[in-house]
């Protein structure tokens, strides 16, 4: 999967932000030093090992912008877990809505009005997994805020991207 | 206007709300409130739009969903509560309406927090509720009376912290914070449901003038709620150096919280120093406060040399002397858990009921409490 992808944007995502969403990525695989090409082991709806291609094109301007972790990794998981949802199904774009601290994502259909048969796309982003903190958790939370709104109509996708040893999980809910 | 001259305006207004985002975390409140207000603007033309040509759901939800937070972000409350009742009257997929709903909630909330027919005194705190358990004036007296209680624990907690008290393991705060927590309670007053707790030391009581007055405890508490609702863990530290205390002050606030059913919402309202009303606001579930307690833990430790587990059943046998609790399972088995100073105020809430602990299991096998909620 070709990260370089995301600065074109989608439809629902210009480019503006998609660039945003690359350097968030560029920060983050040049910290944890991996090298421009890394396998993304997948797990969830399919297993799978996906080859990651990115550009290290690292300087003191994404150095400063992105100095504060929780941004840094909620922006590169944004960008990845993009890609990897019009990979992974069959929906073409995505599409972004404001949520009061921060944006619901959904994924959608090119030709289609705004958000008409779309799908939620929930993302959840870690820096580097630990006992207390790992992709498996996070989904099992993803779970249970579902049980608990009694979910129904809205078909919903979970993206979690944990980036030390590159791992995600991308599951229908 | 057609539909893709509506979807590059909701791209503009989605990117001017991004640009609002990056200046709120950078902390340039001016910035951000422009790109908000242009982000609210564009979004509502595209709302007008989707409305008079009949989007269908979830499209029209959505759209009235993001607008709504869109104007709570430009403190456009009553805009915001317009646009969510309008999203409410169409027929929204279940997720988007509870979405909406605890959306209504939190902007009206704001509303909750104002004192009416009272003007509230610097040694005074209004503690408000709301939720779908709550009814204008009344609510659920479990979840009501288990938060003022354990508000009453963090309140005595933080005066003694304020006073430079060590830690206190076992037995009953000194007469000076006794005095201090010697609190009133109002009647409670319609709202979402409101009570106002005084604290007032008894006329003949005479506390020092080197005891830290209630108007500063006051202010800590203020302040420290919303580091955790906001979610500024290395603030909190700051502010409460002192392990056993921020943990306890820690635990206290997920009591504290929002259940997300019955309480959704839970405030106080105070005055600061220049006569300034302050209202916080937690918001984040106990779950969604869990998540950041457990993610900031595992950040500030790094890697771990312990593994962490979860225990269910009924807590059973505590002792003071050992420090410990005991855990025994639906199949009998009965786990020692230590509890650490921090989280002994949180464990008697639970004596006799049906729990689930999180616990460290470091080297021998030993294990220590780091959180305890009820069972579902």
């Amino acid at each position: 999967m070709d990260l370089t992808k995301i600065k074109k944007g989608f439809p629902g995502l210009t480019a503006n932000v998609g660039k945003c969403f690359y350097d968030a990525i560029v920060a983050t695989m040049h910290r944890a030093k991996h090298p421009e090409f890394v396998s993304l082991n997948l797990t969830g709806d399919n297993k799978k090992v996906i080859p990651l291609r990115w550009k290290d094109s690292f300087n003191d301007q994404i150095d400063r912008t992105f100095k504060e972790d929780s941004s840094m990794i909620d922006a590169a998981a944004s960008g990845v877990s993009c890609l990897l949802a019009t990979e992974e199904t069959d929906y073409t774009i995505v599409e972004r809505g404001y949520a009061g601290s921060g944006f619901d994502y959904y994924l959608g259909y090119e030709d289609e009005p705004l958000f008409s048969k779309s799908a939620r796309l929930e993302i959840s982003g870690i820096k580097k997994e630990n006992d207390k903190n790992t992709p498996e958790g996070r989904l099992k939370m993803k779970l249970k805020q579902t049980d608990q709104s009694d979910s129904s109509g809205l078909p919903a996708y979970i993206s979690i991207i944990e980036f030390s040893k590159p791992r995600a999980i991308f599951q229908k809910k | 206007m057609n539909d893709s001259d509506i979807k590059q305006l909701h791209n503009e207004a989605m990117d001017e709300a991004f640009y609002g985002e990056i200046a709120k975390k950078n902390n340039d409140f001016m910035k951000s409130q422009k790109h908000f207000k242009d982000a609210f603007e564009k979004e509502h033309e595209v709302v007008v739009y989707a409305i008079s040509h009949n989007y269908e759901e979830p499209g029209r939800s959505i759209l009235l969903k993001s607008c709504a937070a869109l104007a709570k972000a430009i403190n456009d409350y009553s805009q915001a509560e317009k646009l969510i009742c309008l999203a409410l009257s169409g027929n929204p997929p279940a997720e988007i309406s509870e979405e909406l709903r605890n959306m209504y909630e939190d902007v009206t909330f704001y509303r909750h927090l104002q004192v009416k027919n009272y003007e509230l005194q610097p040694s005074e705190i209004q503690v408000s509720m709301a939720g779908k358990g709550v009814s204008y004036g009344m609510g659920p007296i479990d979840s009501v009376m288990s938060r003022l209680k354990n508000f009453n624990t963090l309140s005595i907690r933080a005066a003694e912290r304020c006073n430079g008290i060590p830690f206190r393991r076992v037995g009953k705060p000194n007469k000076q914070i006794i005095n201090f927590a010697h609190s009133y309670l109002s009647v409670p007053k319609a709202a979402s449901l409101s009570f106002i707790i005084r604290y007032t030391t008894p006329g003949h009581y005479d506390m020092g003038r080197e005891f830290v007055p209630e108007t500063e405890i006051i202010d800590d508490i203020t302040k420290n709620l919303s580091f955790i609702e906001n979610g500024e863990y290395s603030k909190l530290e700051e502010n409460i150096p002192e392990i056993n205390y921020r943990n306890n002050f820690i635990s206290l606030a997920r009591e504290l919280a929002p259940d997300g059913d019955d309480i959704n919402l839970f405030g106080i309202t105070s005055v600061d120093s220049q006569g300034n009303i302050l209202k916080t606001a937690l918001k984040k579930t106990r779950i969604e406060l869990s998540t950041d307690i457990d993610i900031s833990v595992a950040d500030e430790s790094g890697e771990s040399n312990y593994v962490v587990d979860e225990i269910s059943g009924t807590l059973k046998v505590a002792s003071d002397i050992a420090h410990s609790i005991t855990i025994i399972s639906k199949g009998n088995t009965k786990y020692s858990v230590q509890i650490s100073d921090g989280l002994s105020d949180i464990v008697r809430n639970y004596f006799d009921e049906e729990v689930v602990a999180k616990v460290k299991k470091s080297n021998g096998n030993k294990l220590e409490l780091i959180s305890i909620d009820p069972c579902d």
